[in-house]
C-alpha cells in the first residue's frame, strides 16, 4: 500500500515537473519591416507556448484597373521574432501555415512565398502560386509545410535565445493593362502562423 | 515536515524499543499525510482559464488587449459548467457595407480574426472549443453575398462553415445563426493537445460582396452588439495522460 502511494506521489511529481514551458516567441519584440508592413500597425503578433499567429492587414498586390500603367507588383515584409529554448529543449519541428485569398483575371498570376530561418537553420520554403487553382476567385486559401530538424549539441546546455526569421513575399503581374490580379483585395488579410514542437535532448 | 503530537510523545519514549519501530512509523506517516497536505492545496487553488493576450484584427475590426480599438474582449466561467469559459467580443464598427469600400472595386470583403492566448490552469487542458456568432443580411439582385466563418488553432483549423447568397436573390435582413463546432480533423488536433500546454485560438468571421457594377447593396454585420463568443472547455489531465505526454517528447 505505502509503495502505490509513493509511486503516485512521485508520479505527481514528474508529469508536474514536464508541464513547464520548453519555448518562449518574444512577440512584443519583434520586428517587422518591409512595404506595408509595421509593427503594430499593419502587422500584429500574438505567441502562446511554441505557437506565434502573426496578422498582415495591408500585405499584398493590387493590379486592378486602377493600378495605373503597372503591370508587375512586388510586396514583401520581413520578421524577425527572438525565441528562446529551455535548457535540455531542442527545436525538432516548424509548421507554417499561410492564409490569404485573391482575384484575379485569365491572363495573370501572383503568389506568396515564405523563406525563414530559425536559428540561421534553414526552414522549408513555402509558395502559394494561384496557378494552383483552376479558378480565378479564391477568396480563401490555407497552405502549410513543416520542417523537420536534428539535435544540435550545443543547443542543449543551457537556455538557447536566438531568432526566427520570416520574409513574405507577394507577388503579382498580368499580361496587359486590361488584366487584373488582386491577391489580399481589399479585406483579404495574410496570416502567418508557425508551431514549433519542442523535444527533449537525448 | 511537521510531527503530529503522538509522535513527539512516542519519540519521548523511544528509549523503550518496541516504541522506537512506531515513531519510524510516525515520521513515515507524517511524510505522507503532509504530501497529501501540499497536493490537496495544489487542487484546491483556483482552476480558472487565463486570457494571457487577444486580438481582433482585420479589415475593417480593431480590437486588442490593453484598450485598443473599438472591439472588447470578457472572459466569463459559465456559473452551472465547471471549467466551461466564455470569451467574449463585442461588435465595434465590424460590418460589410458596399457603399464603404477602400479601394474602388465593386467586389471586396471585411475580415476579421479574432485571437486569444489561452492559458489552462496547472493540471489541466483545453479539452473543446466552439464558436457563436449571428450576423444578419441584406442585399439586392446582382450582387453575390458570402459569410465564412473559420474556427482555429494555430496548429490547424478545427471548423468551418461558408454561406452564399446567389446573384439571383434579393434578401432582407436575414439573421445567419455561426455554430461553429469542431469537425473530425478538428477533433482529432483537440484530442492532441497536451497537459498544460497554453493555445492560440481563434476565430476567422470573413464578409464577402461580389457583384459586376456598383449598383446593388449589400450589408453584412453582426447582430446586436456581439461579434463572437469562444467557448473553451477544460478538462482534469488524468496522470495517464501527463504521463503519456511526458513520454512523447523523449527522443532516443
Amino acid at each position: 500500500m505505502l509503495k502505490k502511494l509513493t509511486g503516485l506521489i512521485a508520479g505527481v511529481m514528474v508529469a508536474g515537473s514536464a508541464m513547464g514551458w520548453t519555448i518562449q516567441w518574444d512577440d512584443q519584440r519583434y520586428i517587422a519591416g518591409g512595404n506595408d508592413c509595421e509593427k503594430d500597425q499593419t502587422v500584429f503578433a500574438i505567441a502562446a507556448g511554441e505557437e506565434i499567429s502573426f496578422i498582415m492587414t495591408d500585405l499584398g498586390t493590387n493590379l486592378s484597373g486602377f493600378a495605373g500603367g503597372r503591370t508587375s507588383e512586388r510586396k514583401h515584409c520581413n520578421l524577425v521574432i527572438p525565441a528562446t529554448v529551455k535548457q535540455g529543449w531542442y527545436l525538432g519541428k516548424l509548421t507554417q501555415r499561410i492564409h490569404g485569398g485573391f482575384v484575379k483575371s485569365g491572363r495573370s498570376e501572383g503568389k506568396i512565398a515564405v523563406s525563414a530561418s530559425f536559428y540561421n537553420n534553414r526552414v522549408r520554403p513555402l509558395t502559394v502560386s494561384t496557378n494552383q487553382w483552376r479558378s480565378n476567385s479564391v477568396p480563401y486559401f490555407t497552405r502549410e509545410n513543416a520542417t523537420y530538424f536534428e539535435v544540435q549539441p550545443r543547443y542543449c546546455v543551457r537556455d538557447y535565445r536566438g531568432l526566427m526569421r520570416a520574409n513574405l513575399v507577394v507577388t503579382g503581374q498580368r499580361g496587359t493593362i486590361d488584366d487584373s490580379i488582386v491577391i489580399q483585395a481589399d479585406g483579404y488579410d495574410v496570416k502567418f502562423e508557425t508551431v514549433a514542437q519542442i523535444f527533449k535532448c537525448p | 515536515m511537521k510531527k503530529n503530537f503522538i509522535c513527539l510523545l512516542v519519540e519521548g519514549f523511544s528509549q523503550w524499543k518496541p516504541l522506537s519501530y512506531i515513531s519510524i512509523l510516525c515520521l513515515a506517516t507524517s511524510f505522507i499525510l503532509t504530501s497529501f497536505n501540499a497536493f490537496a492545496e495544489v487542487s484546491q487553488e483556483k482552476h480558472s482559464l487565463e486570457i494571457k493576450d487577444w486580438f481582433a484584427l482585420g479589415s475593417g475590426c480593431k480590437g486588442r488587449d490593453g484598450q485598443i480599438g473599438d472591439i472588447r474582449m470578457k472572459l466569463e466561467e459559465n456559473e452551472r459548467k465547471p471549467f466551461h469559459y466564455q470569451v467574449k467580443f463585442t461588435k465595434g464598427s465590424y460590418e460589410l457595407d458596399s457603399f464603404k469600400s477602400v479601394s474602388s472595386k465593386p467586389s471586396f470583403a471585411r475580415e476579421c480574426a479574432l485571437r486569444v492566448a489561452a492559458y489552462p490552469p496547472k493540471g489541466f487542458r483545453i479539452a473543446n472549443v466552439t464558436a457563436l456568432s449571428s450576423v444578419m443580411i441584406s442585399k439586392d439582385k446582382g450582387a453575390i453575398a458570402g459569410v465564412k466563418a473559420r474556427l482555429l488553432t494555430a496548429k490547424g483549423d478545427l471548423g468551418e462553415k461558408v454561406y452564399n447568397f446567389d446573384k439571383s436573390l434579393a434578401v432582407k435582413e436575414k439573421k445567419l445563426e455561426l455554430n461553429l463546432e469542431p469537425n473530425i480533423e478538428g477533433r482529432q488536433l483537440l484530442k492532441e493537445i497536451p497537459c498544460g500546454k497554453p493555445k492560440i485560438i481563434g476565430m476567422d468571421l470573413q464578409f464577402m460582396n461580389e457583384k459586376d457594377s456598383y449598383a446593388p447593396k449589400v450589408k453584412i454585420k453582426p447582430t446586436e452588439d456581439h461579434l463572437a463568443t469562444l467557448q473553451i472547455t477544460l478538462e482534469k489531465c488524468s496522470l495517464n495522460v501527463e504521463k503519456k505526454s511526458t513520454k512523447k517528447k523523449v527522443l532516443g
